[in-house]
């Protein structure tokens, strides 16, 4: 087990290494010259061979490749192109935002996708059970920022309820949940709706599975079948789908931070490919990278958990 | 004696089980008195299973019961006169009332042990679930889940009730499903083919264990089963359904000995293997049927007879086969040794996984060095439990996988690994013929188009003939070639799987468990084909199979294989008649037979 555990953490460092080089080396050789971006069409070929000097991009790309990702681990993410200010602490915060977006989106999305799945499976013979797959069906074929613009217009702008956009730091209570709010129902909607398809799918599968017969054999009820020894096993391939959406809902996230005006990774990616800002991208990319790489090392941890034929005898 | 002694514990009145309009079960009734145990015996389709399911209100979503079921009122009823001791009719019965009676007044083991535990709940958990469900007030429930488990032989039940499924095997989790089913000690055990997954030694083990835990627990049994052998040894009745109708019920004894019906008779006649006086072939459903109902039993004694006097004698000269045996282990005999083999198998190995680092990994030997040959045109069947390391000796022999160590000659060429196009030669002169024939055609190709598919370098008229031909040869009509897989039976598509293996015109025919997942009725059929078309392809046949009834029947020289060696081989009758090695002994010796009751 605990073989397991290093040897899963192995496999994660190595892999965000190859992503680093991946991410490195493919934005670098993108075309687009960022001393000449910053400085314009006007400005004289000494101006920019000078600021490439001083940005450090007129150097080799191996070395540059050394510099940022021995930077980017210690947190000194290196020096904006466009803003001159230490990309770090921008970065940082801006994750912050993003995940906390993010998480609400998963804890939405979990919230409509458990019931509506397992009803969905559950009645899937009858009418109602028809109309919550409908519902599901419906939720997918939504783009993500046009619920946004929905959401804004019936719950900002003609019930004036919460606000339209912006961000509240955590520590501001009450303030932080309302303008929350919006944006997590916005992402998690449309996921939810994904989900709850792979919920509905994993739940009738295990419906019809040897030992849920077993289970009424012994004498529970269909419902208590389901939910002593129907969950549990349906849960185990959820999990997987689950780590998958959280990726998704990453990129989700990037077109309603812009939607809903939110300081997080998406629209300062947005804004740093627009000043062909190569560092700030660099590092926006790396850190989602990471970000989906993790999630996807916890649910390989959390998985043999669930389920004990993952785990490793030895 | 009180006339609540007597009353039925259930009494099955004109049940029906409709899918839509479809009538799958007709109309059928039939009593189960306290403590009587009684087989209802039927080939797939005959609505045996739907018919004990109705019994526990677990028909699926889509079919529908008619009728009455009763469960007669509880032995100690006088005493309570709580609702729940009432007769009641199970088919009117709600949710509530059967989550009373299920796991506790009737309980079900299920045919496949692999699947009906929850994989994620330890075992002890899942005993313990049953007994607090419907003895709530229960202490030291730890205590009694150890007691069942002890009760139905787990060795270690302490640790056993720790322990999840999967790292049991399938005979240990058939053990607990019926120390689950027992747990509450219920009126009425219904078993649904609860030994068909399992190896003959362990069967007999389960259904031993079956008997004495019904005898101790007053229990009445419905033991559902497509396999006389097994019932002839467990119950006292016996029920045969087809086409969802009851043909014939009655004791077993006089079942067995007397049949009425020519249905009975014929899978009777089926299941012992039984042949045709005259014609040496094995009496199938419809020339037991053919041959009328006074003509059997002369049939059935001259059958018994021939076979008696065949013993022995094939239809070719075949050079004397040494019977040996395996005395110690170790040293590796070379068994069924030939002047002119068509397969030579020499100090054969097959070693799965790597040494890890500091010898932590683990390794398997399946085939512990194999030496025999199989002389052209014989028939050899190679016989063996579940992890014996047939099928791996069958993938090194079809080159699906490559040895450890040692050599395979077909027709005196070696196998030499790897590559496909090394092998072209292999697979035109030695063909398969799998177990499932559900899974092991495409279901998206025509038929012409599966048994062609071999063929190259032929034009359109000769495909087109061939097919036909070995259409015919199978015993298919020639429409079937445009048809797809899914609308053949399955006796039809082992047909079809022998047509494709028969296209190249090969020397050495695999057939791997060919008719296990067949009724009896259509075994007979399928061995049939198979034996003709062997003598008309002067084909040498490798039979694998766990039944060894089957495999005396269809061939001249049995293998019998433990733990990755060759344990023994010589004449089937031999190895069958007088063992020598203890293994086969007590593989012989499990084997459920039909006959011994009777006589």
């Amino acid at each position: 087990m605990l073989l397991n555990v290093i040897r899963r953490l192995g496999i994660f460092a190595l892999t965000v290494l190859v992503a680093s080089v991946l991410v490195f080396f493919l934005l670098g050789v993108l075309p687009g010259d960022p001393a000449r971006a910053q400085l314009g069409l006007q400005a004289s070929e000494e101006q920019v061979q000078a600021l490439r000097e001083q940005l450090g991009v007129d150097r080799p790309l191996p070395v540059r490749y050394l510099e940022w990702v021995t930077g980017f681990f210690t947190g000194d993410m290196g020096t904006s192109y466009a803003t001159r200010s230490p990309v770090g602490p921008q970065v940082l915060d801006a994750l912050q935002v993003s995940l906390l977006l993010v998480t609400g989106g998963i804890v939405v999305a979990v919230l409509i996708a458990l019931p509506l799945g397992i009803l969905a499976a559950v009645r899937h013979h009858r009418p109602d059970g028809m109309v919550f797959s409908a519902i599901s069906q419906l939720g997918i074929s939504v783009p993500n920022f046009l619920a946004g613009l929905l959401l804004i217009a019936v719950f900002a702008v003609t019930l004036s309820w919460l606000p339209s956009g912006g961000w509240a730091p955590p520590n501001s209570g009450i303030d932080f949940f309302r303008h929350l709010a919006l944006p997590a129902l916005a992402l998690g909607l449309v996921n939810g709706a994904i989900l709850a398809r792979y919920i509905r799918a994993a739940v009738l599968e295990v419906m019809r599975e040897d030992f849920m017969r077993t289970a009424r054999a012994k004498g529970l009820k269909p419902g208590a079948a389901l939910l002593r020894h129907g969950l549990r096993n349906a849960l185990v391939p959820v999990v997987t789908v689950t780590s998958i959406e959280f990726a998704n809902l990453i990129i989700g996230a990037v077109v309603i931070e812009t939607v809903f005006v939110i300081p997080g990774l998406g629209s300062n990616l947005i804004r740093a490919v627009a000043n062909r800002d190569l560092v700030m991208i660099q590092s926006i990319v790396m850190c989602v990278v990471i970000l989906v790489l993790a999630v996807n090392l916890l649910v390989d941890l959390v998985r043999p958990l669930i389920d004990p034929r993952l785990r490793i005898s030895s | 004696m009180t006339t609540s002694a007597i009353a039925p514990l259930l009494r099955v009145e004109n049940l029906s089980v409709h899918a839509g309009r479809k009538q799958l079960v007709k109309d059928i009734s039939f009593d189960i008195m306290p403590g009587e145990r009684v087989g209802l015996i039927g080939e797939s389709g005959s609505g045996k299973s739907l018919t004990c399911l109705s019994v526990l209100g677990l028909l699926d979503q889509g079919l529908n019961a008619q009728g009455r079921v009763i469960l007669g009122s509880r032995r100690a009823a006088a005493e309570e006169e709580s609702a729940e001791s009432q007769s009641i009719d199970l088919l009117s019965a709600d949710e509530d009332q059967f989550s009373k009676i299920r796991g506790n007044r009737l309980s079900m083991v299920f045919q496949e042990p692999m699947t009906a535990l929850n994989p994620l709940m330890k075992v002890g958990d899942q005993l313990r679930e049953v007994i607090r469900l419907h003895r709530p007030r229960t202490k030291q429930v730890k205590a009694e889940v150890i007691d069942l488990l002890s009760s139905v032989r787990i060795p270690e039940p302490a640790r056993a009730s720790e322990v999840y499924p999967h790292q049991m095997s399938g005979g240990q989790r058939q053990r607990v499903m019926l120390a689950m089913a027992m747990a509450n000690g219920p009126e009425l055990l219904v078993a649904d083919e609860p030994t068909t997954a399992l190896d003959v030694t362990v069967q007999k083990q389960v259904l031993n264990l079956m008997a004495e835990q019904v005898e101790r627990a007053g229990s009445s049994l419905l033991f559902i089963t497509h396999d006389l052998g097994v019932v002839s040894e467990l119950c006292d009745r016996v029920i045969i359904m087809r086409q969802g109708r009851i043909v014939e019920s009655g004791s077993i004894d006089r079942v067995f000995t007397t049949p009425e019906h020519p249905y009975t008779r014929a899978l009777l006649a089926a299941s012992a293997l039984e042949t045709h006086p005259s014609t040496g072939r094995l009496l199938t459903l419809e020339s037991s049927v053919e041959t009328g109902a006074t003509a059997l039993t002369k049939v059935k004694e001259a059958a018994s007879e021939a076979a008696r006097s065949s013993t022995g004698t094939t239809d070719f000269d075949m050079p004397s086969i040494d019977h040996l045996a395996d005395s110690v282990d170790g040293t590796d005999l070379v068994y069924n040794q030939s002047q002119n083999p068509a397969i030579r198998v020499r100090d054969l190995t097959r070693t799965y996984g790597k040494p890890g680092l500091l010898g932590r990994g683990r390794q398997v030997e399946a085939l512990r060095g194999v030496s025999f040959d199989v002389t052209a045109g014989q028939r050899f069947g190679i016989v063996g439990e579940s992890g014996c390391g047939k099928s791996t000796l069958l993938r090194l022999l079809t080159a699906l996988d490559e040895p450890t160590s040692g050599y395979v000659d077909v027709t005196g060429e070696r196998i030499s690994g790897g590559r496909e196009r090394h092998l072209r030669w292999l697979r035109e002169t030695m063909q398969i013929i799998f177990q499932d024939p559900m899974g092991s055609l495409d279901p998206r190709m025509k038929v012409t188009d599966i048994i062609a598919e071999p063929l190259r370098n032929t034009d359109r008229a000769e495909r087109r003939r061939r097919v036909h031909e070995l259409l015919e040869q199978v015993g298919l009509p020639r429409s079937s070639a445009e048809k797809h897989p899914h609308e053949f039976s399955g006796g039809q598509r082992q047909r079809i799987a022998i047509a494709r293996a028969l296209v190249t015109k090969p020397r050495v025919l695999v057939a791997d468990e060919a008719v296990s997942a067949l009724d009896v009725s259509v075994r007979a059929q399928v061995l049939n084909l198979l034996q003709d078309l062997v003598d008309e392809y002067q084909l040498t046949l490798v039979f694998v199979s766990h039944d060894l009834n089957v495999v005396r029947y269809s061939c001249d020289v049995v293998a019998v294989m433990h733990n990755g060696h060759m344990v023994e081989c010589g004449h089937s009758e031999a190895v069958f008649d007088s063992p020598r090695h203890p293994y086969t002994a007590d593989l012989v010796e499990s084997i459920p037979r039909l006959r011994d009751r009777a006589a």
